[in-house]
């Protein structure tokens, strides 16, 4: 029987010509905006902002949350009247280093409340009646860098969020394995040589040398990983763990994407919430430290946000349903005003399903982070969105 | 490339790339000896006919839904993602298969126009017969249909959709999506509209259509210069009356069956005769296939392949029987396209979207894979609240795949000594490649199969199948 290994086996013994076609370039080229970068982590599901940054005092939430307010002596106190979820000690201990910044009530207008299309209006900063078919960032990846590693997605499939039209970046989750992928004999070949004269054919070819480049980049760049303490022995705490490895061992990526699921707590919430909480908290204050030690930190700014909040009013299982606005998360460098950045949306002024309304529109945010941090023009990213004044310095 | 008329062979080609899931060495073979227009004729025979997609279906009227208990709430919706999932897989085959093989692709052409996703097994088979009853048929039908279905109805809010609490939605997406397109209507347009389609409902339990006097607006209403009590009938038959309807269709069936570049010009002459024949689609679909434009070499591997057309393409080739048939819908997820779960109501995006470093590398080792005992694991990633997730990792070394006891590792089998039988003998590399290839290989392909004394005529077919050439039809 043949097998699959035989197969490339064979195809080895082609004799090999190396030949570079004319449109593979040197990668890891300087780019503009010195070398800051950005790191969006992804709260997938709708992760139930009421009870992460915490009204504790506020009428309408105790009576809307029966079962499941939480009380002035379970939060984190950071203000009078505000705390964070129990389960966030990693986090509070970086706000209290000033080292988090808050975005509170954080949507679009008119909010879809399905969990696909709400994380399509975030991926692509469309509005919530437009269909784009291209993200945010792989936009900026077409239209700021060279290669499809500059932005870089740590996990098993590229997010709509990091696919421009003509250029898409890469995902990953393990760099010795897409490495080898790249290198089997009988693709290596056809990605040194591969060139065509059929305009979609040569696109293929090009997407092929592009990934065949930049895994050697990666791979060449990449230093061993030496165990850091503090991440979790979760996905999470590896994927983070990737991630600040490949920043400390100098890659010139701009921007790094990592999910993290779960969030989508319509039963039984509670504990469940906290715990997803908990290792949300201490893998960011792993990685925080982490950038730190390497001196990294200044040059790193991350998001946190999820594609929305839940309702204000629990139900009848003791979870939350899909709701509209949310907090968002700034750490690390570059932040203008840590801490509470604003107040949030009033519990007495809810929408029609009894939603938070936004104060902040997300494409603002990124429009504040594309311009400010990342030294690109939004205007070509997510057009018509405003820089927020205060934010990002 | 360019406006050069193709030979017989590659006109039959690239009909059977577009008009059906590809064409197997031995059919083409056969095909060759008549004439294009016998052939053509043949495709619509075959289409003639239609038969629904029927799985098992247990149903529940909402009310009986809200009234379980959250467990069996849980259970319920389980089955029918299980209904869907069947409906999946019954789908696939039919698309792999060569029985009424052009009706199944209109219809997974109108599943990415009218893209829809459902919770419910019966809303979503309901639907998917709509599409495949009209898919030849009367577009003017085929819209009416949709805009009757629970599926689409509820998908889109209109049940929500009462006097004086109008949602929009529904009316914004058939203006903007389904019929004239983005920029040919105005706000007030779709105010009006959707004061029209109030009361459109529909009944869960039976999947019927429900028309709710009592929510319906039966106001005047102006829309686009007609003032009069219009229900969502009138409506759709206005934006039926505008010959923009039958330009975006066209333009449309133009960018999915003949080229991502559309010729405006071709696009106007197909509009007119659809808008003249009154919206026939068998009648633009046989105008288009047997033309003079698209029997050019531009169009050839012009197209990517969709990931439901390169897995039914090579499920055609080598009748592969998947051991679990989820695992159909797990290799649809990690290439990025399942049936029933469009991304969004503006369906798939097609052409490079479905091309980046990640899908490619597994589209190239995709015929390996399936053909080859393939090692393929994945993993579900839990990130889809769906519950459809399964993001897939390659096992680039050939190592042993990791077997986790749930089944995960992929198991096929094919008719591969039954595809290599039917191939013409000591066939060279370029004859393979011409098979099987949409255009000429590349040199580094060339230079890369295998020479046709060593190994078997099987691992050479899977080297011209692992191509960058064979993504494209």
């Amino acid at each position: 029987m043949t097998t699959r290994r035989r197969f490339l086996q064979q195809s080895a013994l082609v004799s090999t010509v190396w030949l570079l076609p004319s449109f593979l370039k040197a990668v890891g080229t300087t780019l503009p905006g010195g070398q800051r970068r950005l790191v969006v982590l992804q709260l997938s599901g709708g992760n139930d902002g009421l009870n992460t940054v915490v009204p504790f005092r506020h009428d309408v939430y105790t009576a809307s949350r029966r079962s499941l307010a939480l009380s002035k002596d379970r939060a984190l106190l950071l203000s009078d009247d505000i705390g964070l979820n129990p389960g966030l000690v990693g986090l509070r201990a970086l706000f209290d280093e000033s080292l988090v910044s808050i975005v509170q009530g954080v949507g679009y207008p008119d909010p879809d409340r399905s969990h696909f299309r709400s994380l399509d209006i975030w991926h692509t900063a469309s509005t919530s009646s437009e269909y784009l078919e291209t993200g945010w960032l792989g936009r900026y990846l077409e239209d700021h860098c060279t290669a499809p590693h500059h932005v870089l997605e740590v996990g098993p499939a590229l997010t709509l969020a990091n696919k421009g039209e003509r250029m898409k970046a890469i995902a990953l989750s393990d760099v010795g394995r897409f490495y080898r992928s790249t290198r089997e004999p009988f693709f290596a070949q056809l990605a040194e040589h591969g060139e065509h004269q059929h305009k979609t054919a040569a696109y293929l070819y090009k997407t092929m040398a592009e990934t065949y480049q930049s895994a050697a980049y990666v791979k060449e760049k990449l230093k061993p990983s030496e165990p850091i303490a503090g991440y979790a022995k979760d996905e999470l705490g590896k994927q983070l763990r990737t991630v600040a490895n490949f920043i400390k061992s100098g890659l010139d990526t701009r921007a790094y994407y990592v999910s993290f699921s779960g969030f989508d707590t319509h039963s039984n919430q509670l504990q469940r919430h906290e715990r997803l909480l908990r290792t949300l908290g201490d893998n960011l204050l792993a990685f925080i430290k982490d950038l730190k030690a390497a001196g990294e930190l200044d040059s790193t700014l991350v998001m946190v946000f999820s594609e929305f909040g839940r309702r204000v009013k629990q139900n009848a299982s003791n979870g939350t349903d899909h709701g509209a606005a949310g907090p968002l998360f700034l750490l690390g460098g570059g932040l203008k005003k840590p801490g509470l950045f604003n107040s949030m949306p009033a519990l007495g002024d809810l929408d029609a399903n009894g939603d938070l309304k936004f104060s902040v529109d997300f494409r603002n945010v990124y429009a504040t982070i594309l311009r400010n941090w990342m030294g690109a023009d939004p205007d070509r990213i997510v057009p018509g969105a405003v820089a927020v004044e205060g934010l990002i310095g | 490339m360019g406006t050069t008329a193709l030979d017989h062979r590659q006109r039959i080609k690239l009909l059977y790339g577009r008009a059906a899931m590809g064409i197997s060495p031995s059919q083409l073979a056969a095909l060759e000896q008549q004439p294009f227009s016998g052939i053509v004729e043949d495709l619509f025979a075959g289409s003639a006919e239609w038969k629904p997609l029927e799985t098992a279906q247990r149903v529940a009227t909402l009310k009986q839904y809200r009234a379980m208990s959250e467990k069996d709430q849980r259970a319920f919706r389980r089955e029918q993602r299980n209904n869907t999932a069947e409906l999946n897989v019954e789908w696939m085959q039919r698309l792999s298969g060569n029985a009424g093989i052009l009706r199944e692709k209109m219809t997974l052409f109108w599943h990415g126009h009218f893209a829809c996703r459902s919770k419910w097994g019966l809303s979503t088979q309901q639907l998917n017969n709509v599409l495949r009853q009209h898919a030849l048929g009367n577009f003017g039908a085929l819209l009416r249909g949709v805009s009757r279905s629970p599926a689409m109805l509820e998908f889109l809010d209109n049940h929500q959709n009462r006097r004086g609490a109008p949602n929009e939605n529904f009316a914004r997406e058939v203006m903007e999506l389904f019929t004239i397109g983005r920029g040919n209507y105005t706000e007030p347009d779709i105010r009006e509209g959707a004061r029209a389609f109030t009361g459109w409902s529909f009944k869960l339990e039976t999947g019927e259509f429900v028309f709710n006097e009592e929510q319906h607006d039966f106001g005047e209403k102006t829309f686009r210069g007609h003032t009069g009590r219009w229900d969502g009938d009138d409506i759709l038959g206005f934006l039926l009356d505008d010959e923009r309807t039958a330009a975006f269709i066209s333009r449309k069936i133009y960018r999915w069956f003949v080229q991502p570049e559309v010729d405006e010009a071709f696009v106007g002459i197909m509009a007119k005769r659809f808008f003249g024949s009154g919206y026939d689609i068998e009648d633009l679909m046989r105008f288009l296939f047997t033309s003079e434009h698209f029997a050019q070499e531009r169009n050839l591997g012009a197209r990517i392949k969709n990931p439901v057309e390169l897995l039914a393409g090579l499920d055609h080739l080598f009748n592969i029987v998947y051991e679990l048939p989820d695992q159909r819908i797990a290799l649809q997820r990690a290439l990025g396209q399942v049936l029933f779960f469009p991304p969004n109501v503006a369906g798939w995006a097609e052409g490079k979207a479905w091309i980046d470093s990640n899908s490619l590398q597994l589209r190239l080792r995709m015929p390996s894979v399936l053909l080859n005992n393939g090692a393929l694991e994945w993993e579900p990633d839990g990130s889809d609240p769906e519950g459809l997730d399964a993001a897939m990792m390659m096992d680039a070394q050939g190592d042993q795949p990791q077997r986790d006891g749930k089944g995960r590792v992929l198991r096929t089998a094919s008719d591969k000594e039954q595809f290599v039988f039917g191939l013409p003998k000591e066939m060279s590399n370029d004859g393979l490649c011409e098979a099987l290839l949409a255009i000429p290989p590349s040199q580094a392909l060339r230079s890369s199969i295998s020479p046709a004394g060593q190994g078997s005529v099987f691992d050479r077919v899977l080297q011209v199948l692992s191509s960058p050439e064979y993504q494209l039809c």
